[in-house]
């Protein structure tokens, strides 16, 4: 029996697509000029074909069903709810997003950000989320409004199909709809938003197609055949009997040996495709931006309160922190002089390293772990050795470090926003993102009380930091207008 | 024999001097910061142009009924006003008779013997566009400059970030012994801080309110 009258569902769908249509516009003039236009294109687009999907598919249906008006109305209720959910799915997911946007970082960080993506995409549309849960996070979305457009056609009768088609062939959206999710807090930390080189280097990740040349990767046999037997062995129902007088039921009894192997494959190939393109996140990170990638990171997972326990979709805090650590030193030539930097890293090194020997694996976190520290042994075809290519163009090595870094940081000292330094021939030349954003770490990290003492006693430790990152993304601006006025 | 070439210029006078542009170029390389400079023709004999920056601060006049500084305090001064940015490219629109704050693109700091002024760029100010009223900047100050823009003509007035809308006067000036300590080194638009004078603590208690 209906518990809803069946003309309800397309009345509110009117409805619904109506508020929907008026809430995209009102967040739109929310928004600075020529953000987000691509998914907003997109979305209307979306909106446009689950209307067109459903009046096409009532049109068809009044007419096929005429002399039934008991299966019309029912057969209507059906698809008027499929399109309400897509609606619904379109309000929940998508519209928070813009909103996010409105409310974005007010430091114009966003073309050094897009300069940078550009080196490996040109089709792509990325917008800055800030967001209240205290994470960063990268949304991909490939040919977003297609996808989602073919899924409706994919259920539809042949004309309806037909004008989808047309529908969807009338805007050429970007390949890549993106967003970088970053924590609310973070918004004035120019130190703490280096977390964002990961997320950028997953976007490359997906646009270069990178973790598809190292997959798949054969899974460690004996911790492999540790978690089969294991598994075989697990009460079904979580130790609960499934009748009060016979064995308990395992995994083994209800799937048999097979089976059970066959779902630990599926299950730790899915971990391992994860944690891959974490790490090659992480090194893509480390190459792009240095040391500024793993001081962030080891900030970011204190700030977090994270323990040093892998998850499914991300390895041990301090076993990538290692690998961070073990790239700076063992390809990029840091970590071999006495400078400052290299001091505070070497430091580090046993710290880490003890951290990451102490986390503790299990089931398919362990066949993965023991599956990935096999396969980044020295030799020239391990793992790390298949991604250093995709940056070797623009891997900020030690050498770069020493040339750039020092004059950068002589000026950030003295309460200098760096936005220009002296380059080889004696002229004055933008500083880089890249190096500025090191000294601002290397200052934090070696000698933030001298910075301290450029203010008056009575300006409390945090303003003072606070007005380091000012100076930090004042200089990322204005260098960046500078590079590209020249 | 004009006034100027019988007086032998004394060495105060040399130090109270406007800096020529081969000074300001010199200074510029040793210890004079106005960061970037987008074009060579920002200097110029006497100053150096100053573009506008990206960020505003504008009252809600909603929010505010007067300003009163002996009263003011951090919060209530942040609850009238609201923070602006204005992206390269874009514009902000100054109306008739409207006031807002803005800051400077460059990034200035100024050695320890050289001080400065502010000033509007004549062919701004022939518009109607104001930029300063508080125009000194002593030695060894650091950071964006704050710009006070007034409209002070009939029509809407378009502030485009980067658009060169005043120039900073650098002179000689007796030389510090030491940087000052600062209390900020801003790089956006900061409001009055007027309510932190010590003067309004002995003004209340001579009138309560």
């Amino acid at each position: 029996m209906q518990s809803i009258d069946q003309k309800t569902y397309l009345e509110v769908f009117e409805q619904k697509l109506h508020s929907l249509r008026k809430l995209v516009q009102d967040l739109r003039r929310g928004l600075p000029n020529r953000t987000s236009d691509q998914f907003i294109q997109g979305l209307n687009l979306i909106i446009d074909a689950v209307e067109l999907f459903l009046h096409q598919r009532v049109d068809n249906l009044k007419a096929a069903l005429a002399g039934n008006p008991l299966e019309l109305a029912e057969q209507i209720a059906f698809h008027s709810k499929v399109a309400l959910r897509i609606l619904g799915a379109l309000h929940e997911e998508y519209l928070p997003l813009l909103h996010a946007e409105s409310q974005r970082n007010e430091y114009l960080v966003y073309p050094s950000i897009d300069r940078a993506v550009r080196l490996f995409t040109e089709s792509f549309e990325l917008t800055l989320v800030p967001d209240f849960e205290y994470n960063y996070a990268f949304v991909g979305k490939e040919n977003f409004a297609s996808r989602e457009i073919e899924l409706l056609e994919a259920h539809s009768d042949q004309g309806t199909k037909s004008a989808l088609a047309a529908l969807r062939g009338k805007t050429a959206l970007k390949q890549w709809i993106t967003f970088l999710h970053f924590p609310v807090a973070d918004r004035d930390s120019a130190l703490n938003l280096c977390v964002l080189a990961h997320e950028l280097a997953h976007l490359v990740d997906e646009a270069t197609k990178i973790y598809q040349k190292l997959l798949p990767i054969e899974l460690d046999k004996s911790s492999f055949d540790e978690l089969v037997d294991a598994r075989c062995n697990t009460p079904a129902y979580g130790g609960i009997t499934a009748s009060t007088s016979g064995p308990q039921l395992t995994f083994e009894k209800i799937f048999t040996k097979p089976g059970v192997e066959a779902r630990c494959y599926l299950s730790c190939n899915e971990v391992l495709e994860r944690w891959i393109r974490e790490i090659i996140a992480d090194i893509l990170a480390i190459h792009a931006i240095g040391p500024a990638s793993y001081f962030a990171f080891n900030d970011f997972f204190a700030y977090m309160g994270a323990e040093n326990i892998p998850s499914s979709s991300h390895p041990a805090p301090a076993f990538r922190l290692q690998l961070m650590l073990d790239e700076l030193k063992d390809t990029m030539g840091y970590m071999s002089s006495s400078s400052a930097i290299d001091s505070v890293l070497t430091e580090a090194m046993p710290r880490v390293a003890a951290g990451a020997n102490a986390a503790k694996y299990k089931d398919e976190a362990k066949v993965v772990q023991k599956t990935i520290e096999k396969n980044l042994g020295k030799n020239a075809d391990n793992l790390l050795a298949k991604i250093r290519p995709v940056i070797s163009g623009y891997s900020f090595k030690a050498s770069a470090y020493g040339q750039q870094v020092p004059d950068v940081l002589r000026r950030l000292r003295s309460g200098i926003a760096p936005i220009e330094v002296l380059d080889s021939s004696g002229a004055m030349s933008p500083a880089s993102v890249v190096a500025i954003l090191n000294a601002g770490w290397e200052l934090y990290k070696t000698d933030i009380d001298g910075f301290y003492g450029e203010f008056r006693g009575d300006v409390p430790k945090m303003e003072r930091l606070a007005n380091l990152n000012h100076l930090l993304f004042k200089a990322i601006e204005a260098s960046e207008v500078a590079r590209r006025w020249k | 024999m004009s006034a100027d070439q019988s007086m032998p210029v004394s060495e105060s006078l040399t130090s109270a001097a406007v800096l020529s542009k081969e000074t300001l170029l010199r200074r510029l390389k040793e210890d004079l910061i106005v960061s970037p400079i987008l074009e060579p023709s920002q200097i110029g004999d006497g100053s150096v142009d100053i573009s506008l920056g990206t960020r505003f601060i504008r009252s809600r006049r909603a929010k505010a009924t007067e300003i009163n500084f002996r009263e003011l305090d951090k919060e209530k001064i942040r609850s009238f006003q609201e923070s602006v940015v204005v992206p390269f490219g874009e514009h902000y629109i100054l109306h008739s008779r409207s006031f807002v704050l803005g800051c400077t693109f460059e990034f200035i700091a100024l050695p320890l013997d050289v001080c400065g002024f502010v000033l509007s760029r004549s062919s701004y100010g022939r518009a109607g566009l104001l930029i300063a009223t508080a125009t000194f900047v002593h030695p060894g100050w650091r950071g964006c400059l704050t710009l006070e823009l007034e409209n002070l003509g009939e029509i809407p007035i378009k502030l485009h970030p980067l658009s060169a809308v005043g120039q900073l006067v650098l002179l000689n000036a007796a030389k510090l012994p030491e940087r000052p300590k600062a209390k900020i080194i801003p790089v956006s638009p900061t409001f009055t801080t007027l309510n932190e004078d010590p003067r309004w603590k002995k003004i209340k208690a001579l009138s309560p309110e």
